[in-house]
Formats: C-alpha cells, structure tokens, sequence
C-alpha cells in the first residue's frame, strides 16, 4: 500500500547527515577520527570537488562523533568571507558557547581586543570548562572563501591567527577545515597556516554506498528498482552522490508523473528516457566543477565518460556532426577518425566519383585522373577507385578477368535494351491498330 | 412534383439559406460574440496554471521533504501564479498544517533594503505563530533575532528552534534576479547566510523557493565576483530548478477548452500561432482576439495580431534585453535564418524556455509575434 502523498527520498543539493540518506564516508569519518585520537595531531583538512558532500560529512561528524570524548561546534564561513578577524573572532565565540552553556546562554564579552582575549584568556577557560578526556573540535566549512588572493584582508589576519590557535591545545582543541579544491591551490598564507596538517579527499562514493543510495526508495517503499537499472545508473554516475540522488530524483519524479496504486518499479527504460536530460544536467556540473579546478581529475573522468556517451547516442541515431564533435571532447581519437572518414565518404566523394566515371566513359582520361586522384588521398578503398585511377593513367585494367571499357558500356547496353523493347512494344500497337483497321473498317 | 416542391426543394433552400445566413451573421459576426459574453476575458485567471501541475507537483514535493528549488521563466505572471498555487495545503497532505509561507516580492523592496528589512518582512508569518506562546522557545528565538538585528547567528537558531518543533517556512521570492540591484542584500554575508540557512540541515526547516527570468547558472556568473572561492551560493537547488517552457498542443487545447468561450478550428490556431505556448502570452493573444471582436472589427484575426503584437513588443523588448548577448544573437540568428552552429547551448536554453523549437534539424521560433518582433 502506497502513502497518501509518497516522499521522493533523494536529496539531490542540501547537506543530509544523520539520517539514512547519508550513505558511506566510513573511510572518511574513520581518517578524522584517526586525526583526532592522535595526540601529535589536531587538524585536518577534506577537499573535495563541489556537491560531493564535504558538508554532509562534516553535519554527519557533529552528529555522530562520540559525545563521551568530542564536542564538535559547526562553524560556516560562506558568509563571513569579508569579515574583520574581530567579527568571525565574535560568533565563533557565540557558537562555541551557544553548544557548551546552552542553559541561559548569553552572548560572550570579548571585551574591546577581541583577538587577544580570545585566544590567551576566553578559549582556554572554555576548553577548562570541558569534562576531562573531553577535546572541542571545530568543523570549519567553506574555509576556502578566506583564501581569496584579491581580498587580502581576511588572508593576512585570519590565517596567521589560525596558525597560533592550533597550537594553544594539542590534546583539547581540534580542527576540522573542508575546502572545495585542492589544498596547493590556496594562497600563499592558508597553505602557511595550514603547512603540516594531513589532507584527506572526499572522493566517489563506491558500487556498495551507490547501491544504498540508489535503493533508498525501497527503503521508504515508494519505488523500486530491477538490478539492470541499478547497473546503469552506477555505470553513468560513476558513484558521485549529486549525481546519482539527481538522476534518482528524476526518474522518481518522472514516475510519480503518474498515479500509481501499487509500488511501482524502476526499469532501464525509466533510465534512458531520464538520461538525455540528466546527462545534459551532470555536464553542466562537471564544466563548473572545471572551472573552479582546471585539474580536477574526477571532473575531468566524469566529463569525457558523457561526452563519449552523448558521442555513441548522436552515432547510433546517425548525426554525424554532433558525434564527432562529442567524440573529440572525449578524446575519443579512434572514434574521431572512424566518423572523419565515414563524413568525407558521404559528402565529397561521391561527388567526385561520378564525374570521374562519366570522364572516363567519354574518354578524357585527364579529368578522371585528377578526381580519382583526389578520391584516393581521403579514402584509397572507397569503391574501385584505385582500379580506375590505374586504368586512367595506363590504360590497362589490373583486374584482367574484367575489362572496365566493356563494364561502362555494359552499363549502356541497359538502356539499348529499354529502347528496343519499347521499339517492339509500338511497332506491335502500331500494326495490331492497322489490322484492326483493315479486317473491320 | 408539387409534393417534390413542398416536401424536398423547399424544405432543402431553406435548410440552405439558414446556413448560410447562420455563416453569415453569427459565426464571424462580432456582435454576436460580443452579446453571448459581454465584458469577460474568456481565460480566467486562475486557469492559466493549467498545463503545469507537473511543475506544481515537482516542487511540492520539495517543500515536503525540505528542499528548495527555482522557478525560471521569462513571464512573471506565469511564475507568481504557480507560486500562489503552492500555497495550496491539498498539496502537502497531513503535512499542511506544519508549514507556513511566507511570499516576497524582491523588486518590491526597497533599493537600499536591509538584511533586517527583509527577515522582518520574510518571517511575518511567525510573529503570527507565536503570537500566543510568548515562553516558547521559538518565540525566544524569534525575539533574540529581533533584538540583533536578524544576524545570521540569530537566524540559524531560530530556524534549529523551528526545526526542533517540526515546522517548516516556506520563503517563496519572487523576482528573485532584482536582488543583484539592491546592494545592501547583493553581498556574501547575505546570500551566503541564505544558502547556510536553507542548505545545511536536513530536512531544512526553510524551504527556499525561488522565482526568477534568469537561470541559476546565470545568478551564480553574477555573483562570481562576490564569491570566488566558495560555493555558488545556490547551487544547492539546482537540481531543483525548473525551467517553465511552452505548453505543449494538448495542454494549450485544454487551456482553452476551460474558457467559457467556445474558439473555432481558426481561431484556435490563429492563437496557438501568434503566442505560442506560454500561459501569459496565451492570454493576451485571446483578450487581443477578444477586444478585436467587441471593437466589430472587420477582420478579427488580422486586427487581433497587430493589437497582440503592440500590447506585447515593449515586454519582449525586456525580455530580450534581459537575456546575455549571446542568447540573443542565437536568437535573432534562428528568426533571420542566419547561422546558428555557434549557439548550441544558447538554443538549447531557449528552447528548454519555449521559445525555439528544433523540427528535424532546423530551428524555428514558436510564436509569431516574437518573429515579428525581431523581424520588425
């Protein structure tokens, strides 16, 4: 039995985190905790290309790290990318807070030298407050809109500060940094700051996360899934979470187009007739994935596999043009050659090579050289090019079985025949009409 | 043969005259039509969101499972009916009841509009709510965030307060592209604190939907400058955006099937023709057909065309004005029958917005009065 009003369970944009549709990342949760036990350790910074779910991760961390031994603080800095280090210093103050004295919470007074307070007198008596065996760990998302080169305010204060605040408590004062790209792409002053600490990629979820994903709708029973659709879906998406919960999304929204009655299913036609739009989407994606991250090399994959997909589709449908444009983005150069060459034999050469037989036939042997001359530099195999253009230059048919001569004027032996049965037919009509004529005037 | 007269000829001129009498005077006579419906326009209002309950239906459920999404569409008036229409409650089932809209119409703020301006306007509908409860924690958060200002920091616990006692805001912006004119919200503090606000908890207890006659795309290469490290700031709803194209022939006939006005094979062609298949331009080309009529002009259809393309030419003129250089070369390139090889995404968009169409190779412009346009 169907719910009244069935809930698609794809989110394809917002962070998700504890919550089933969070799927995967235990090599990620597992290498911050790795960081965090360490006692040599206190930071590390995830990077990851955009919609891959560096957010979910860190919502999935505050969520889930073990409240006996961690108090995480979710800290955004999308807004506060021109911000004076005195108002971050201010509301990171407020959040830490806000988490640690919930009760009659009050916003803390950071007196009139925010930055020193701060860090020598205000954090440690918060990290004093904190049970023994207890460390604060800070979830900073967004932290590369501070690296903007062309905003040197942020740039020259926040990141040496951050240098000294990792160092005021190994043990009880960790960072958790998530950036968009990679770590050598920020400026000169983050990359200082953050010299040292491990990075870890947020990369493709694997077939066994992508499977979970996909079958969330059978989780919540409104749609299910035959196993060749769950293939084509893997195969298409490769395991990259936006893309999967966004084609997911729209075969499920293309599905509830229609009312259903029973729990409907899935198949790989639901997926092809979803792809052409879904492909066009995930293209889009990867061309703004590239240009933040010229070099990001999953972009780069996930580009070329859709364009070789969108080349195969405009192929087997015969558009020659758009193929082997898709085939050249994909690098495809076999591909390339195959559709160059299959364009120039329908376009040029049969224009050639009928003005080239009709000038062998009538005799101008010159003007058959030059277009089978021409004929062969694109495609020596095309017909029997190459016969004829022996034949034109020496006179001689190498194929000695056949007389090429005799084979042309074969071809006018054809229209003789029309000719005299037509002939035959009105002599007889002609005749029949004067008998007629004759026997009954 | 007088029983032939009485019984077959006669009955027959008859029967013959009347038709052509009824040809005549009342199927192309306009006073006739002007007597059966006097003073109405023959599409009502409301039913022009005929053709897009798919649409409705799509972002429906994203409210539902506290998502956000974008309606993209060149005519307002199309997009502010199917904003009007979300509000429906059928919509969201037992749900309903835990959701509260809140509708802005962002060109109708104030150039220099503030960020507290515009939560106070945004969250009217809480105030409302909490009206009653003046010890309750969302009527505290409310008032922390009164006191200071709508900070971002006081805004995100509210929104958790909201969250943690299962409600959602349902914050509908209309005309969402006037936003890059009002410098005081055209910042990343603001619009990043928006996307921190709708995207980072889930199911967000604000659902952002937004309406505009530019593309997400575009947006985000607008605020690049604003942004060049981070997130665009909405990309989080792009796989919610939804792009309002022309209807297709069967919607349009249904469309026009619920007018109290009954359109001949002619007329409705003649519509289909000049307008295309967007909702408003359907409308106006019918009040066109419809004025031409009351005005007992002597053809209709012609006077009908040049009354459409004058009511409309100053709004195409915007709207094409609005749209990137490219966009429009790609356009103008399909009306002149130019080259049109170089335009392959713009084409694509114009005709994912119904305003091109692609018929077996050759592109083509759906309404004639944007040919017209263009041409003239």
């Amino acid at each position: 039995m169907l719910p009244e009003k069935p809930e698609k369970p794809y989110i394809a944009g917002g962070s998700v985190s504890d919550n089933q549709a969070f799927v995967g990342r235990a090599d990620v949760l597992r290498e911050v905790l790795n960081v965090l036990r360490d006692p040599h350790q206190n930071a590390i910074v995830l990077f990851g290309q955009r919609r891959i779910g560096k957010t979910s991760v860190l919502r999935e961390l505050e969520a889930k790290l073990p409240t006996d031994g961690y108090c995480p603080i979710f800290f955004d800095l999308q807004d506060k990318a021109q911000w004076p280090l005195e108002r971050v210093l201010r509301t990171l103050a407020k959040e830490i807070s806000y988490v640690l004295q919930p009760k009659d919470w009050q916003a803390p007074d950071l007196g009139a030298d925010p930055e020193t307070t701060f860090r020598e007198v205000w954090l440690p008596k918060m990290l004093d407050t904190l049970p023994t065996e207890t460390s604060l760990v800070l979830l900073f998302d967004e932290f590369d809109v501070l690296a903007d080169p062309k905003d040197e305010q942020a740039s020259t204060t926040f990141f040496p500060y951050l240098r000294h605040l990792l160092t005021i408590d190994l043990q009880r004062l960790n960072f958790v940094f998530v950036i968009g790209r990679k770590i050598d792409e920020l400026n000169m002053l983050a990359l200082s700051a953050l010299k040292g600490i491990d990075t870890y990629r947020v990369s493709l979820l694997n077939k066994e996360d992508t499977i979970q994903l996909i079958r969330l709708s059978e989780v919540n029973q409104t749609l299910n899934w035959t196993s060749e659709a769950i293939d084509k879906i893997w195969q298409q998406t490769n395991g990259h979470p936006y893309l999967t919960q966004s084609l997911c999304a729209f075969v499920w929204d293309n599905i509830y187009d229609q009312a259903h009655d029973q729990l409907p299913i899935a198949t790989m036609e639901d997926i092809e007739m979803a792809l052409p739009n879904v492909l066009k989407k995930s293209l889009r994606f990867y061309e703004r994935v590239l240009e933040l991250d010229a070099e990001n090399s999953e972009a780069k994959n996930g580009l070329q596999t859709i364009w070789q997909q969108r080349g195969d589709h405009a192929y087997e449908k015969g558009d020659l043009d758009n193929a082997l444009e898709a085939y050249r983005k994909a690098d495809s150069d076999d591909k390339v050659t195959e559709i160059e060459k299959k364009i120039r034999t329908q376009t040029h050469l049969p224009e050639w090579y009928q003005p080239a037989q009709f000038a062998l036939q009538q005799g101008d042997k010159q003007k058959a050289k030059t277009f089978f001359a021409k004929i062969i530099a694109i495609d020596p195999e095309y017909k029997e090019v190459s016969r004829y253009l022996h034949f034109a230059i020496t006179n001689v048919d190498p194929n000695d079985s056949i007389n090429v001569i005799q084979k042309l004027k074969k071809s006018n032996r054809k229209w003789l025949l029309v000719f005299t049965a037509m002939t035959i037919f009105f002599v007889g009509m002609v005749s029949t009409g004067a008998i007629c004529f004759t026997t009954y005037p | 043969m007088t029983i032939y007269f009485m019984y077959f000829l006669i009955p027959l001129l008859v029967l013959l005259s009347a038709m052509f009498v009824w040809r005549i005077f009342f199927q192309t006579s306009p006073y006739t039509r002007q007597t059966l419906y006097p003073s109405q326009l023959p599409i009502y209002h409301e039913q022009l969101t005929t053709g897009r309950e798919k649409e409705i239906r799509r972002i429906a459920g994203q409210i539902l499972t506290g998502q956000s999404s974008a309606i993209v569409g060149a005519f307002s008036s199309d997009r502010t009916l199917i904003l009007n229409a979300l509000r429906n409650p059928e919509l969201y089932g037992d749900k309903a009841d835990r959701l509260k809209f809140s509708l802005l119409d962002i060109s109708s703020l104030d150039i220099n509009c503030t960020p507290l301006q515009f939560w106070d306007k945004a969250l009217k509908p809480l105030p409302e709510k909490i009206a009653d409860e003046s010890d309750s924690g969302l009527s505290k958060a409310y008032q922390a965030c009164q006191d200071n200002q709508f900070e971002n920091f006081y805004l995100d616990k509210l929104f958790a307060q909201l969250k943690q006692e299962n409600w959602r805001l349902v914050l509908m912006l209309d005309r969402f592209e006037a936003l890059l004119h009002r410098s005081n919200l055209d910042n990343s503090e603001f619009l990043g604190g928006l996307r921190m606000l709708a995207s980072s908890r889930y199911p967000s207890p604000l659902s952002l939907i937004i309406a505009g006659d530019i593309s997400l795309h575009q947006f985000h290469q607008d605020t690049k400058d604003l942004n060049p490290m981070g997130s665009p700031y909405l990309n989080f709803m792009e796989s919610g955006e939804i792009t309002l194209g022309a209807l297709s022939e069967s919607e349009i006939d249904k469309l026009l099937n619920q007018s109290e006005q009954q359109f001949t094979d002619e007329e409705r062609q003649f519509i289909k023709d000049v307008a295309g298949g967007h909702p408003h331009l359907l409308q106006l080309a019918v009040s066109a057909l419809w004025n031409a009529y009351e005005n007992e002009e002597e053809n209709p259809l012609k006077s009908a065309e040049q009354l459409f393309y004058n009511r409309t030419k100053s709004m195409l003129n915007n709207m094409l004005q609005s749209w990137s250089a490219n966009t429009r070369q790609a356009f103008v390139s399909v009306a002149k029958n130019g080259k049109v090889s170089d335009f392959k995404n713009e084409l694509e968009e114009l005709e994912k917005q119904g305003f091109v169409i692609n018929n077996n190779g050759t592109w083509q412009i759906r309404s004639r009065v944007l040919s017209k346009f263009v041409a003239n």
